[in-house]
């Protein structure tokens, strides 16, 4: 995660120039000097804004009902005004530690599936003599499957989570339906089920990561001494790769407790303690989803959402700083255990048939997640592409015929006033961060930690500052006052990412340049900033990810209404994204516009994260090849 | 190996996706014998709070008697055979998926899926227009428009209220819901300056807005914007109050801390259906059943075949 301070390359200074030159460098090396550090301010600002301001929103609910109340109470109840979170705060870790046990572990597994044991190819064999059918198994084979399964699972990060809560409502809820005393299915274990599959992405990725960080002569000197290779992964490489792996698998408890849509449409929504697997539960997110529409904008009810948000964001807080505390030792340069001389022998005496069943069950929880991703997949595909015919994406829009080009229009000024904003803001934050402050400095310290903390708080609590702040602001619900929350949302990964991009630029680039006699902002206009290119690309692309997956904190703020091309033209009007359009489908099907549509919308978000996630692999294959 | 292991992958991974899809497949209403859960809304939903305060039991107890009273030991939660759904659209979902659960949805939002549920009669009279105008079907609320008392309404807002009570305008509420005007108003097209009419608040009003009355209105009007967003009636409220709208949309009455600053309008009346899966022999429901259901879990028997 964080890189350690000693590699923030803000160190050495330019060589002096001749003193003619002197002026106009200096003044344009402080115009943007001062420039980074306005934006980093504004950052700073946004971030402590936003905590505070959230702090400061829950203080009357605090006050009417009682901080310890409001913690520890059990009742939940808008017409009595009594409101306690306890036995939802028990639901959300509770939820949390579900998902982790069995997501987190079939993650962790089918990472080391990926790195160890997935074929290379498909060796499939083709006897006949069709030449069609030949070239077409050829072409199969040619196909390098571990790249492929890799990308397959990072789409599967990029999916609405309201598409995952439909795939829960009618395959897994269905699933689980005969074993629910109510045969209902809903509850603790569905919700459980469907965070499990919406963390896989993460834990499996960056345990991959973690995995491929291990060097080669951990595994090779294992071989050597006569281990098998499943003996090798699990006694020597896996260890080596823990801090990473836990770290993963934090990241994914992180995902968990921000989940909101898909949850909502699972978990039953009653305040219940989780006493039971069918128990139908209310996590702290989809409290403030299911009483968010009615809360108004003022009163008791409305601080204690904001309250409820306060609780939602220390606890992202301990997460994030619970990756801090695994253990240091263990992060050798890139995050891995470095063995000494007893250990290493300990470690590789260790033999036994434990290993070679672990390497079936990695093999079997893969095979287990293809299957999953295969079946959410094809769910989408059978029951959308039916439907998806060119009238009803690109046609005129009307009330009788409703088609998704306004939707089309609203999720493109979305992104663009999004990125517009936050790109620009985000990148200068980051380059003050990393080129301008001291490093090593506890200030950027500190402030690392809270943008973490920021990039981690559910959008659905952005959703209620966003109300709060930018509709008034706008005077009116509007694409832009949806956008604005947006810049919120993906403003503190658009700075982590692209500090970490500007920490991979070697310092000795920076020192080549300055050799040169360039100035500092030269330097970093030339040459930090085109070096770290691709990985700024890489953020915006997963920001606007970020952008058309998200529903909870645009509902309300730029609206959930059917509406016209024309009236989309302007993003001072309301309009819906593709997003919130399905779940418009979903929660209101009416005569035009229903579960058909709804499917043929989340084909088209299918296609659309797709191609997304296509730019991103090409990004960074090119950086790969350059390497 | 490789290829072995390739074989094992693949062949749980068709297992388990056949599993998946054929789980998804039709639920099985017709051989159900009783109906032992029940869907309800968040409680800050218009539909959640019209149905609590009209379902009661034998000596006259409402579900929202129970559920809200003001002194702590009087309440009571519904029965853990109850479970919230978040949209009208959910609760068809759920209770299609569900063919041991019934629900309530707006009866507007009955015909356009037909199906997957369907309504069944509540103390023996069916959810029809018909017998909501009349007064014998027991669940219906009324559809409010309100805006700021202080300012009034504004002229398009008028003219749109003047089309939704003009003959034309009934014809159109009358398919699903129930028209309110008396008398009938005649219309004129709007030929004021403004442009743009925002509506916020009940997701129950909008289906009515958005599927008969804006398209026939934008006919006649073809110069102006509607905005229709839908979030909830608490909303409606809140937005009137703070200027966001022209016209806040709320399925139920006025709420009372909005009583001295807001007025309400009647635009319709609509019935609450309870529903249950297509196939579900049952076709009656008592109050009392309901009441009970909610409350105690007593299930439901279905009809004998």
């Amino acid at each position: 995660m964080m890189r350690s301070a000693t590699m923030a390359p803000g160190g050495p200074e330019p060589a002096r120039r001749p003193k003619e030159g002197i002026n106009k460098t200096r003044l344009k090396d402080g115009a943007a000097k001062y420039l980074f550090f306005v934006c980093a301010s504004l950052s700073v600002l946004a971030v402590f804004g936003i905590i505070g301001y959230i702090l400061y929103a829950s203080i009357p609910a605090f006050q009417e009902v009682g901080f310890f109340k409001f913690l520890f109470g059990t009742q939940w109840n808008h017409a009595t005004d009594e409101y306690g979170v306890l036995p939802m705060i028990v639901s959300t870790l509770v939820v949390t530690l579900g998902s982790i046990l069995i997501g987190g572990t079939i993650g962790v597994f089918t990472a080391i599936f990926l790195v160890f044991w997935c074929p290379d190819k498909f060796h499939l064999k083709y006897a006949g003599k069709n030449k069609g059918w030949a070239k077409v198994v050829d072409r199969i084979n040619k196909i390098n499957l571990r790249t492929f399964f890799d990308q397959v699972i990072k789409l599967l990060a990029g999916i609405p989570s309201v598409i995952f809560g439909y795939f829960g409502v009618a395959v897994i809820v269905n699933m689980l339906r005969g074993a629910d005393p109510y045969l209902i299915g809903k509850g603790a274990l569905a919700s459980a089920l469907v965070l499990s599959i919406m963390i896989l992405p993460t834990v499996t990725s960056l345990s991959k990561n973690a995995l491929e960080a291990v060097p080669e002569h951990y595994y090779e000197g294992a071989l050597a001494l006569g281990n098998t290779k499943a003996q090798a992964v699990f006694n020597v490489v896996f260890p080596a790769a823990r801090s990473g792996i836990i770290s993963a698998l934090i990241l994914g408890i992180g995902r968990s407790v921000g989940e909101t849509m898909a949850v909502a449409m699972v978990s039953g929504g009653r305040v219940y303690f989780p006493d039971s697997l069918f128990r139908p539960i209310r996590t702290l997110t989809t409290n403030i989803a299911l009483e968010f529409a009615d809360a108004g904008r003022t009163g008791t009810l409305f601080s204690a959402l904001f309250a409820t948000g306060f609780v939602l964001l220390v606890l992202v807080l301990i997460i994030n700083l619970s990756i801090n505390l695994v253990p240091k030792e263990f992060k050798g340069k890139r995050g891995n255990k470095v063995l000494k001389g007893e250990q290493v022998k300990a470690v590789y005496r260790k033999q036994g048939i434990i290993p070679e069943i672990l390497k079936y069950v990695a093999i079997v929880f893969a095979a287990f997640v293809v299957a999953v991703l295969a079946a959410l997949i094809l769910f989408i595909l059978i029951n959308g592409v039916p439907h998806l015919k060119w009238d009803f994406i690109f046609g005129p829009s009307s009330y009788q015929h409703p088609s998704l080009l306004p939707a089309f229009i609203s999720t493109g000024y979305t992104i663009l006033i999004t990125l517009a904003i936050a790109l620009p803001l985000g990148i200068c934050s980051a380059i003050f961060l990393v080129e301008y402050a001291k490093p090593g400095s506890k200030v950027v310290k500190v402030l690392r930690t809270f943008i973490d903390t920021l990039a981690g708080v559910p959008s659905i609590v952005f959703g209620l500052f966003g109300t709060l702040l930018f509709v008034p602001m706008t005077g009116h619900y509007s694409v832009l006052a949806g956008a604005l929350t947006m810049v919120l949302v993906v403003l503190p990964t658009i700075i982590r990412s692209t500090e970490e991009a500007l920490l991979a630029v070697p310092v000795s680039l920076r020192e080549a340049s300055y050799g040169l006699g360039a100035s500092k902002v030269r330097t970093i206009f030339k040459v930090v900033l085109p070096s770290a290119f691709p990985g700024i690309a890489t953020a915006s692309v997963l920001a606007i990810g970020r952008i058309v997956g998200e529903s909870a904190a645009l509902i309300y703020t730029s609206g959930m209404l059917l509406t016209t091309v024309n009236a989309a033209a302007n993003p001072l009007n309301m309009g819906s994204t593709l997003t919130v359009f399905l779940y418009m489908c979903w929660a209101e099907p009416t005569r035009y516009l229903g579960y058909d549509q709804a499917y043929a919308t989340a084909v088209v978000l299918l296609i659309i994260t797709t191609l997304l996630n296509f730019i991103v692999y090409l990004i960074q294959r090119r950086v790969k090849k350059k390497n | 190996m490789n290829k072995k292991f390739l074989a094992i992958g693949i062949t749980a991974a068709v297992a388990v996706t056949m599993a998946g899809v054929m789980a998804g497949c039709a639920p099985d209403g017709a051989s159900v014998t009783q109906i032992t859960a029940a869907f309800t809304r968040p409680s800050t939903s218009g539909t959640y709070g019209a149905f609590n305060e009209l379902v009661e039991n034998s000596e006259g107890v409402t579900l929202d008697d129970l559920v809200n009273a003001d002194d702590p030991a009087d309440r009571v939660d519904f029965n853990a055979c109850v479970q919230t759904s978040n949209e009208t659209g959910t609760v068809i979902t759920d209770v299609y998926n569900t063919p041991n659960a019934l629900g309530y949805i707006s009866l507007g939002a009955v015909a356009a899926n037909s199906d997957k549920i369907k309504a069944v009669k509540v103390n023996g009279v069916e959810a029809t227009v018909a017998n909501i105008e009349a007064g014998t079907y027991a669940l219906s609320r009324p559809f409010n428009f309100v805006y700021k008392t202080e300012t009034g309404l504004g002229d398009l807002a008028q003219n749109f209220i003047d089309f939704i009570e003009s003959a034309d305008g009934q014809e159109l509420v009358n398919h699903d819901y129930i028209g309110v005007a008396d008398p009938v108003k005649d219309y004129t097209p709007y030929a004021g300056s403004e442009k743009t009419l925002t509506l916020t608040g009940s997701t129950s009003v909008q289906p009515l807005l958005n599927e008969y009355i804006i398209p026939a209105f934008l006919e006649l009007n073809p110069g102006i914007t509607i905005e229709c967003s839908g979030t909830g009636s608490g909303q409606g409220e809140t937005d009137t109050a703070g200027g966001l709208n022209d016209l806040g949309m709320i399925s139920r009455d006025l709420g009372s801390d909005y009583a001295a600053t807001l007025t309400a309008y009647t635009i319709a009346l609509d019935g609450i259906a309870v529903i249950v899966n297509k196939d579900v022999r049952l076709s009656n429901v008592t109050f009392d059943q309901l009441f009970d259901l909610y409350m105690e879990g007593t299930p439901i028997a279905c009809d004998v075949a």
